[in-house]
């Protein structure tokens, strides 16, 4: 809590024996529940004979590790093929951070150019890659390799240089020492330019020492890949399940991280950059001395929290079988059959991983008196306040903008033109699957065919006008929430019908044929689990984030335990709980399907998120507020539903939305659980031999699905931030 | 060997196994909720109980009858693993892949073999793991590896309906390893374990005393052979024994027909000969146990 936080005054007319009384209770029933969990999870893995304890990573573990950092071999124990996914869990995550990252401040400074073209250009990038999942850009990514680069097939056995397949990229590899060498030494060049005299002399003179021997070292560990009788052999190999992930970690990490970027350059005044200028720096001089390090205040902590992200949803990999620690920790699960043991694994790796970051973020941000904004989490990063240029004056202002702009132009009419001649010109429109494969365009009746099965599934045919009735209901809510002026009526009885009718609709009983869980699969399916998911989320979201500030420590304790805990673990950790433990977690009589146990697991999950963003909006509010009522006479918990709560909930609005939208999204994670949503629909359509070319068309039917979904709710949220801003509320964070 | 057809019904070699315990046990082979899970997540689904038995392609090995808490009822496919290679790379055998890219669907006894085949006779390999077969599949198709491996039946199967050109690819004659494959039940039910045991059986040594789909109706109520008419209840007793009713076996296979015909109907279409599946008096090792 900061100094800032709005402390509630204690109320005197409670008394004190009650407040000890209601924590020793919650203490209780806590306690209660964790030991019937426990107690059923024993009896459950002693009755079906399932070993447990920890002494099953010394066993050999037997299976083989497709690409390591260190060596390992099927002789060696699971604790070793363990540190083996972990080695490529944080090799992938290092390598996305730092494109991302890079990549991200690109795109932010290009959503600020003076140049109209650029902003926008730069802008659709950031508009489509946030409003697509995660995992549909890694299978696109991964898709267009296998598909795109050449086979090894097409290389002549025998040759020798740097080779790029659709098994991944054979560099030439010079061995590790050399480059360490290499970059001490830069380091040393760097240092000793601030430096004078004897001091620079010998710096320059050690660091032409280490250059020599990181140039001797290279020469000694220089091998270049040789195409063997299958595979390249030998130099720096990295395959393309590798390169998949990097691209798309990246990449999508890179859209959050340029807003993020832009929203904390354009927070510092205009007169730094302005001064710098007067003062003689160059452009990249006044960005990189004066400007950044001012934004740096405003970037670090939520740019923190997107490479944790990064980390966890390099659990991805599961999915395209690149052999990371959930990936490994899922085989020893199956090979030994001890699941409890095998979470606890993930659950540890990934919240150490997670403490250790933000550790160092912490100390490197305290080093550089960096300190968290005044705001909570909650707050959304305001778009900059001075007034744009008009449109055409930049583009062709001077001869670098114009060649900027025409470079731009040229570049984005190359995409259009491509994109139109494969939609359009050359596709097929009418014909089967043989006219498809004889041209070179889109291959539209594939979707035709498969748009049913992908949006429906497989729910029995008679019954499917149901799962459609849940879409458009879903649609028209979406649409209705758009319009300000519907929302003080019709928007919530909409949603409330919406809500209340899908599971109806799905599920059936009470006049409809009844369908099992196992038979939902599509769109609906999608809809059903994020909506529910926010709105499950809710009322579990405001008690934790009250919880998290009571004055009692039992309360408080619990409920930052639960939300630390979960937001460390990946999502995909969670659903395998929900998933595959739950039944060994609860006694033998209770069986919950696996839908509802995914649900859930999605709404612990979107609680956990929800309690931040309700704290943020509780932090962000006047501690006047708070006074008044207690002037007014109100009690605590009227205050709280009167005065603070509300105001806290329309303060953190549009974070919760942007977490409705996340949902969305991460409803694809269901599908390496065994629930079929939209995006396995999707895969599942071009796996019978007729379509099997036409996996682009595929994802990008679905993902304009998600893309209108999360677009619209994105649109939702700028009209409630919109709402917000216009109407004099007294959220004023200035006392 | 099982598929979901277009019309929402289960097929298949290990659905009628399911069928037949169902018949044998509630009287009616339709009484089934069928299951699909991933080959990592097959055994956690019967451990935890949200299934009664696991029939499909698992193998029967040591580690996973003793320590996982399930046993497995007997074998009603005699299977090996292989591999599926193109054919134009001039592979005769599995010695030949040394250091090629391998295909493999995760959680599976082949995953084991292939490391531990290599390991045994000193070559290489990459080893490209996915969650799924389908994702093997198609990787295999795509070219990512030069071999996917697998137990030679779902090769033959893969290879037949799944490749552009079947003749194209080539599953290897050597196995690798045995592969018995059997149903599996948790071991904390010794009745239902017994059960599924003996329904396996029935199958089987109904084709061995040449009892059909057909003519089952009329053995059972004509049939003099003192075997037969403790199968099909005509003489009481093993029902009891086994707690069920008395027409348990004649259920099962008036639903999906003795063993042979469980093969012709699902597996014989693909053009995959019986060879080990045959009974033991045509040379195959389908042992029939004494019906006694």
């Amino acid at each position: 809590m900061t100094s800032l936080s709005p402390r509630l005054k204690p109320w005197t007319h409670r008394t004190p024996w009650s407040a000890w009384a209601l924590q020793i209770a919650a203490a209780l029933v806590v306690g209660a529940v964790v030991t019937a969990i426990a107690l059923a999870t024993q009896e459950n893995l002693a009755d079906r004979n399932i070993r447990t304890g920890f002494d099953f990573l010394q066993n050999r573990a037997g299976f083989a590790i497709g690409e390591t950092l260190f060596s390992y071999a099927p002789a060696d124990s699971f604790g070793r093929a363990l540190l083996a996914g972990l080695g490529n869990t944080l090799s992938v995550s290092a390598w996305a951070i730092v494109i991302s990252t890079g990549l991200g401040l690109l795109i932010g400074l290009a959503r600020l150019s003076d140049n109209a073209l650029v902003r926008s250009v730069s802008g659709a990038y950031v508009e489509v890659v946030r409003n697509l999942p995660l995992l549909l850009q890694l299978f696109v990514w991964y898709a267009l390799l296998l598909h795109g680069a050449p086979a090894v097939a097409t290389l002549q056995e025998g040759d020798v240089g740097a080779f790029i397949t659709n098994r991944g990229a054979a560099l030439p590899s010079l061995g590790w020492e050399g480059p360490l060498l290499a970059l001490a030494a830069a380091w040393l060049l760097v240092w000793s330019r601030g430096q004078t005299g004897a001091r620079r002399a010998t710096a320059w003179a050690a660091c032409a020492l280490l250059s020599a021997g990181a140039a001797g070292l290279a020469f000694l560990r220089y091998e270049a890949p040789v195409v063997g009788a299958f595979e390249v052999q030998g130099g720096l190999q990295l395959s393309v399940e590798f390169i998949a992930l990097v691209v798309a970690l990246s990449v999508y990490t890179s859209a959050y991280l340029a807003e993020i970027v832009r929203g904390g350059l354009s927070t510092v005044s205009r007169g730094q950059g302005e001064a710098a200028q007067a003062l003689g720096l160059s452009a990249p001089q006044r960005l990189w001395h004066v400007v950044l390090p001012q934004a740096l205040r405003i970037i670090l902590p939520p740019m923190t929290s997107w490479h944790l992200n990064t980390v966890k949803n390099s659990s991805l990999a599961v999915a395209i079988g690149y052999p990371e620690v959930v990936s490994v920790i899922d085989t020893i699960i199956s090979q030994t059959g001890q699941a409890v043991e095998g979470v606890v694994l993930i659950i540890l790796v990934f919240l150490s991983t997670s403490l250790i970051l933000s550790l160092a973020m912490n100390l490197y941000a305290r080093r550089n008196a960096i300190w968290e904004p005044a705001a909570g989490p909650g707050t959304s990063l305001a778009p900059p306040e001075f007034h744009w240029p008009k449109w055409r004056s930049h583009l062709f202002a001077e001869p670098r903008q114009a060649a900027l702009t025409l470079a731009t132009a040229a570049l984005v009419g190359l995409g259009v033109w491509a994109a139109f001649d494969w939609l359009v010109l050359q596709a097929v429109f009418v014909g089967d699957a043989a006219d498809c494969r004889r041209a070179a365009g889109a291959c539209w009746p594939f979707v035709q065919e498969n748009a049913r099965f992908i949006l429906l599934g497989s729910y029995p045919e008679p019954e499917q006008w149901r799962p459609a009735a849940v879409i458009v209901l879903f649609a028209v809510s979406l649409l209705a929430s758009l319009v300000r002026r519907l929302w003080s009526h019709v928007v919530p009885a909409l949603w409330a019908i919406t809500l209340l009718a899908s599971p109806w609709l799905m599920a059936g009983g009470l006049g409809l044929v009844g369908v099992a869980t196992d038979k939902w699969s599509g769109l609906p399916v999608t809809l059903l689990l994020a909506g529910n998911a926010v709105v499950g989320a809710f009322p579990l979201a405001v008690l934790l984030a009250l919880a998290r500030r009571s004055r009692s420590p039992v309360f408080r304790w619990i409920a930052t335990g639960f939300i630390e805990v979960v937001r460390g673990v990946p999502l995909l950790g969670l659903l395998f709980i929900a998933a595959v433990l739950f039944p060994l977690l609860v006694p033998a009589e209770m069986t919950i399907n696996a839908f509802l146990r995914v649900q859930i697991a999605l709404v612990l999950f979107t609680a956990a998120y929800m309690a931040e963003a309700v704290r943020g909006g509780l932090l962000s509010l006047n501690k006047g507020q708070a006074e008044a009522g207690q002037a007014l006479g109100l009690s605590r918990w009227a205050a709280l539903r009167a005065v603070i709560l509300p105001q806290a909930l329309i303060a953190s609005l549009p974070s919760l939305v942007s977490i409705a939208i996340s949902e969305v999204k991460n409803t694809t994670l269901v599908l390496i659980v065994g629930v079929f949503d939209l995006l396995q629909m999707a895969r599942l359509a071009y796996v019978p031999l007729e379509w099997r070319p036409f996996f682009v068309e595929a994802y990008l039917f679905v993902g304009l699905v998600y893309f209108t979904l999360c677009f619209a709710l994105s649109r939702i949220a700028a009209t409630i931030e919109r709402a917000k801003a216009g109407s004099n509320a007294s959220i004023s964070r200035h006392d | 060997m099982s598929e979901l057809t277009p019309s929402g019904e289960w097929r298949g070699f290990t659905i009628d196994y399911c069928r037949a315990l169902a018949a044998a046990v509630l009287g009616d082979p339709t009484k089934v909720r069928f299951l699909p899970t991933a080959s990592n997540k097959r055994f956690t689904i019967l451990q935890t109980g949200e299934a009664d038995v696991l029939s499909r392609t698992t193998t029967w090995t040591l580690t996973r009858d003793v320590e996982l808490g399930l046993n497995f009822v007997g074998v009603f496919y005699y299977d090996g693993q292989s591999f599926l290679v193109k054919r134009d790379e001039g592979i005769e055998s599995a010695k030949d892949l040394d250091g090629a890219a391998i295909c493999i669907s995760k959680g599976t006894t082949s995953e084991l073999n292939t490391a531990d085949y290599f390991s045994r006779n000193g070559l290489r390999y990459r080893s490209v793991v996915y969650e799924n077969p389908e994702e093997a599949k198609l990787a295999f198709f795509a070219d990512r590896c030069d071999a996917m491996t697998t137990d030679a039946f779902t090769l033959t199967t893969i290879r037949l309906s799944d490749a552009e050109r079947p003749q194209d690819y080539v599953v290897l004659p050597d196995y690798v390893s045995r592969e018995p494959l059997g149903p599996v039940v948790r071991s904390d039910d010794e009745q239902w374990f017994d059960i599924n045991k003996w329904v396996l059986n029935a199958l089987i040594a109904a084709e061995d005393l040449r009892i059909t789909q057909a003519n089952v109706e009329t053995l059972r109520s004509s049939s003099p052979d003192p075997e037969i008419q403790r199968l099909l209840g005509a003489t009481p007793g093993f029902g009891r024994a086994l707690g069920l009713p008395e027409t348990w076996a004649y259920q099962a296979l008036r639903a999906v027909g003795n063993y042979g015909e469980i093969y012709e109907r699902n597996i014989a279409p693909l053009g995959v000969e019986r060879g080990q599946n045959q009974l033991t008096r045509d040379g195959g090792l389908m042992y029939p146990l004494p019906m006694r």
